[in-house]
């Protein structure tokens, strides 16, 4: 393992894991409980995949693709596509010249409730085929490799427990991963709707709360992450104490998550107006910080 | 406990959420396709805001053009070769249309109209010409792109699509002189197309009524056979994998709609060149004797 902190990944997919394992063989199990958890987990599960898409926890790089393999199973997508879709075109918004695949202006309804609740169902499909054109091009057969074994892996393993037990895996295995991976789709909506994303300090939403980052593996703090996403997110809190606040629009920066999704999608019913959010870093001291050419060239060289 | 009956609820309910949701949101693709509709309808007199057809006449644009599409793509060298050929795939980076003004002849008469220039309007071209006018010339054409395409920076061009000869023209049509002139209507702006837009708008609308319509009875179909009796049984069972199925496949299915009732200026042009014949490596030298 690289870093101590890792066990606490490890310890999230064990988790999770396990909860899919006991409701799927043990009928005590099948509870508002477990199944709560296990989609709470699921989507813990694809924090995990960003993570370590990010920097592999292990200093094996045989053992961090495997790892990839299990945790794919666990999201029911291939962790890899996190490579393209999140490392190279998110974090810079920006797809040669096309939007994010993620963008949050690919949902336009009014009811702000029905844009949460559709999202994954755009940025998925947009995601998976962004996948396979970045695929296409510019000799990436490896990727291609690893992309096909968490496939097979993935879609193999619960088709064999759909085979077993059809209902119990729909209902305790299928339903918790989609819930996770539709999750961490929706963040993109959440961490970025009416942000500036062409803004450098700007562009995200951060969640703040102590215990909720704990769980989360600092990936409430999103603004950092995206402007310095090499750095290990044990490092993010205190670097965005130092780097961000200093520079962010205060509304950017939310104590609660919960709390936030109540206020945007349940007490206000349509979406809510923009108001200059990056006016804030213009009266700050300048940053130094790479340009986002620079950024994606170095995320780039890294994927390779 | 939760029962199979009661997560079979639950089930159930999350797919026809999303059912709903992608049925309305190709909704809102129908009605932005009929808004387009209802802008455009025929101009019978000398003015007023709507479409006319016409012949252009002169174009202030390169041969002659009224109006260009012009697509910038950037094209990489493929992944895998077909059939030994090489291949370039392109993506779109940004898509324009430009008026550069003109004069035509209105085609119920000799009256001339004059087309403003604007820096930008709506300019519609088949699909089919843009993917014509962006092929690739020759090999040696292939060639030179494929260098540039093998690097980071990737091969840039712009692919362009003219409108000359006959075309549908709508925006505020006032008399000027003898003739007519057209401008951006307000709102609705200027746009010229190199074909009727309206069959191509009623085409649109109805594949999206389709989608919505076996969105939705496809949904009911499998949900009809998930709750087959006995429930959970083996017919019941093979409704449940259909629902599974179509809950993941009805996602992309809804985009590729999205992606196919885009209008003709903001419409994915993509594509790839494909090298005619493998490129001839040179023989390698002979081996040199062994030493003996």
């Amino acid at each position: 393992m690289k870093h101590r902190a890792e066990w606490r990944q490890i310890g999230i997919v064990a988790v999770y894991l396990g909860l899919l394992g006991s409701m799927y063989l043990i009928p005590a199990c099948r509870n508002v409980f477990f199944l709560a958890a296990a989609c709470y987990f699921s989507f813990l599960n694809t924090v995990v995949i960003h993570n370590h898409l990010h920097q592999g926890i292990f200093k094996s790089r045989g053992l961090n693709l495997v790892w990839r393999v299990v945790l794919s199973f666990g999201a029911l997508y291939p962790a890899s596509a996190n490579i393209p879709s999140h490392n190279l075109v998110h974090h810079h918004f920006d797809d040669d010249g096309q939007p994010d695949w993620a963008a949050p202006e690919n949902v336009t309804f009014e009811w702000n409730l029905a844009n949460l609740v559709h999202f994954p169902n755009v940025a998925g499909p947009n995601t998976f085929a962004g996948v396979q054109r970045w695929i296409a091009v510019n000799g990436r057969k490896d990727f291609a490799r690893q992309y096909l074994y968490e496939n097979v892996f993935a879609f193999g393993l619960t088709g064999i427990l759909l085979l077993l037990d059809f209902w119990s895996a729909l209902f305790f295995i299928v339903i918790p991963q989609l819930y996770g991976a539709r999750c961490i789709l929706r963040i993109n909506l959440i961490q970025h709707d009416g942000c500036d994303t062409t803004s450098d300090w700007n562009h995200s939403r951060n969640f703040v709360g102590r215990a909720f980052n704990w769980i989360m593996c600092n990936n409430g703090f999103h603004t950092i992450h995206h402007n310095r996403a090499g750095m290990h997110w044990s490092e993010l809190d205190a670097a965005h104490a130092r780097e961000v606040v200093p520079r962010i629009d205060p509304s950017l920066d939310e104590p609660s998550m919960i709390g936030y999704l109540a206020r945007t999608y349940l007490v206000n019913l349509w979406r809510p107006s923009r108001h200059d959010v990056a006016a804030a870093e213009a009266r700050a001291a300048a940053a130094d910080l790479a340009s986002r050419e620079d950024r994606r060239a170095e995320a780039e060289a890294a994927s390779a | 406990m939760l029962s199979k009956e009661l997560m079979g609820v639950l089930a159930l309910a999350i797919l026809w959420v999303n059912t709903l949701l992608i049925a309305a949101a190709a909704a809102k693709e129908i009605a932005a396709l009929l808004a387009w509709k209802r802008r455009l309808i025929a101009v019978e007199g000398d003015s007023g805001v709507g479409l006319v057809r016409a012949r252009v006449t002169r174009g202030a644009g390169p041969g002659g053009a009224l109006a260009v599409q012009r697509v910038e793509q950037l094209g990489r060298a493929a992944t895998n070769d077909e059939g030994g050929r090489r291949v370039i795939h392109f993506a779109d980076r940004s898509a324009v249309g430009e008026v550069f003004g003109g004069t035509a002849t209105r085609d119920d008469g000799e009256i001339e109209i004059a087309v403003d220039a604007g820096a930008s309007a709506e300019v519609w071209v088949p699909a089919t010409a843009l993917a014509a006018s962006g092929s690739c010339a020759s090999d040696e054409v292939f060639d030179r792109a494929f260098a540039d395409a093998k690097k980071a920076r990737g091969f840039a061009r712009a692919v362009e699509g003219a409108a000359t000869g006959e075309v549908y023209l709508f925006g505020q049509l006032r008399p000027m002189g003898k003739g007519l002139s057209l401008a951006a209507a307000k709102p609705g702006g200027l746009l010229v197309a190199k074909f009727d837009p309206r069959p191509w708008l009623d085409r649109k609308i109805a594949l999206a009524v389709l989608f919505i319509v076996g969105d939705i009875a496809l949904a009911a179909a499998c949900s009809a056979v998930a709750l087959w009796p006995p429930r959970f049984g083996l017919v019941s069972t093979l409704g449940g994998a259909a629902c599974l199925g179509f809950f993941l496949t009805a996602q992309p299915a809804g985009t590729a709609l999205r992606d196919a009732v885009r209008v003709p200026s903001r419409a994915w042009l993509r594509g790839k060149w494909i090298r005619s014949a493998p490129v001839q490596e040179p023989a390698a030298p002979p081996h040199a004797p062994r030493a003996t």
